[in-house]
């Protein structure tokens, strides 16, 4: 085997190392008309007044808790999913959670990733006509596309979620403040197939911190 | 003379050539595995008594209909991304939708997605995949040899707005069973290749007689009238 091939072997390992690793959350376990998504609704729908488009509806959903618990899971179709185990919090709390998945949908970042893996996959398709094998390519780059967008995305989700809750009359720190509450609670979030947890939520902390200081 | 003698010769060969073939589809078509669907209940179940209802006289509101279809796969949300299946579903989906809306007097003035209206109905269909998922597998990888079944919903939420303002909700649900097995062929009075589809048609008829029904309240102030 020459040293080209080696290193080429190697690479692609550690490209599948990572999109496994790349943090492709576990699926969310919807409750089906769960007691307290009339709670939530009503909330949305104050929060939406606060958005560009106001006649726009999200439809707010409750998901049964798990092991690796996911704070809010936002997903396509315009459907924000919050853990049952959260229901107890008041509601500024579910507010701050319901207003940051708003803030993903009106931002409109599945359908920007969307675009980003759909052009990538079109590559690949391409690429499969002239390198045999090269047409699966994007099962690998998919979710680490995905993650290299994300970053921006939250932060740009976050600041847009600051500003809904001030305008509804919330406080400015209330995001940071549900953001630290989930991060020390071992909660996650949840955007299309990427989750974020742990560090990926305390980078976002210091982050707010700074800016809200 | 040689071209005689080729034909002769291969004749035998054409023969053994054709049983086995023969022989390959029989098998082929005897082992076909599939589906067969029964369309189930329906709730509330008010298009089987609507048919021969007398004509709407009732306004006609400047309506924008908002789809959000999405599958419900043993409880597990799946949305609609970007890959053609799904486009393709979700298309299917909005075209069924168009057809039932055209049914409907109270809805000659309503538009899928219109931007501009005074009234607003966002549905969400959700096509709920329920039933023993194990099994399933194991029917799946057994090419269902070992038959599994499935009970299926069509589920539609509807909000219905006036601006910003939520002024009515509506709900329609519709079951189906699916039953995988092998030799389908065989039982053709169980083939009912649509019943999904079906289903959904129905689902949303159920949806818009409630609304038919409730118009002259809930659309007091609209502007439009049936011809």
């Amino acid at each position: 085997m020459s040293r080209f091939e080696a290193l080429f072997g190697r690479m692609i390992l550690m490209m599948l190392f990572l999109a496994a690793a790349a943090g492709c959350a576990k699926p969310v376990r919807e409750i089906p008309k769960h007691a307290e998504q009339a709670r939530l609704e009503r909330i949305v729908n104050t929060l939406k007044l606060q958005t560009s488009h106001p006649e726009v509806h999200y439809w707010a959903r409750v998901s049964k808790p798990m092991e690796d618990p996911i704070a809010v899971a936002v997903l396509f179709q315009r459907h924000i999913y919050i853990d049952e185990s959260l229901l107890g919090r008041d509601d500024a709390f579910l507010a701050a959670l319901l207003a940051h998945g708003i803030a993903h949908h009106r931002l409109h970042h599945h359908g920007k990733r969307d675009i980003l893996t759909g052009m990538q996959k079109a590559a690949f398709k391409v690429g499969g006509f002239f390198v045999p094998g090269l047409s699966h390519g994007w099962r690998v780059t998919d979710p680490l596309a995905q993650v290299a967008t994300s970053a921006k995305q939250e932060r740009s989700a976050d600041d847009k979620t600051v500003e809904y809750l001030t305008q509804a009359g919330y406080s400015e720190k209330l995001w940071l403040e549900t953001l630290e509450f989930i991060a020390d609670r071992g909660y996650g979030e949840r955007v299309g197939q990427i989750g974020y947890r742990g560090k990926q939520l305390t980078n976002r902390i210091e982050k707010l911190r700074q800016q809200l200081r | 003379m040689a071209s005689v003698t080729r034909e002769v010769m291969s004749i035998p060969m054409r023969r053994s050539a054709d049983r086995c073939f023969s022989a390959i589809m029989a098998a082929a078509l005897l082992c076909l595995s599939g589906c067969a669907n029964t369309p189930l209940n329906h709730e509330p179940g008010l298009f089987s008594q609507w048919r021969g209802q007398s004509a709407y006289a009732g306004p006609v509101p400047d309506l924008s209909v908002v789809l959000h279809p999405r599958f419900l796969v043993f409880g597990q949300p799946a949305g609609f991304d970007l890959s053609l299946k799904k486009w393709r579903a979700k298309r299917g989906v909005g075209n069924r939708l168009e057809e039932v809306m055209e049914e409907f007097p109270v809805l000659g003035n309503a538009r899928l997605d219109a931007e501009e209206a005074d009234y607003r109905l966002y549905i969400e269909s959700t096509h709920s995949i329920e039933g023993n998922k194990t099994l399933k597998t194991i029917s799946g990888i057994t090419k269902y040899a070992i038959p599994s079944s499935e009970h299926n919903a069509i589920e539609l939420e509807a909000r219905l707005y006036r601006g910003q303002e939520e002024i009515e909700r509506y709900s329609a649900i519709g079951h189906y069973k699916v039953r995988w097995f092998l030799l389908i062929l065989l039982a053709p009075w169980m083939w009912h290749l649509d019943a999904p589809g079906e289903v959904m048609e129905d689902a949303f008829r159920d949806l818009f007689i409630q609304i038919q029904e409730d118009a002259p309240s809930v659309f007091a102030g609209a502007s439009g009238a049936a011809s």
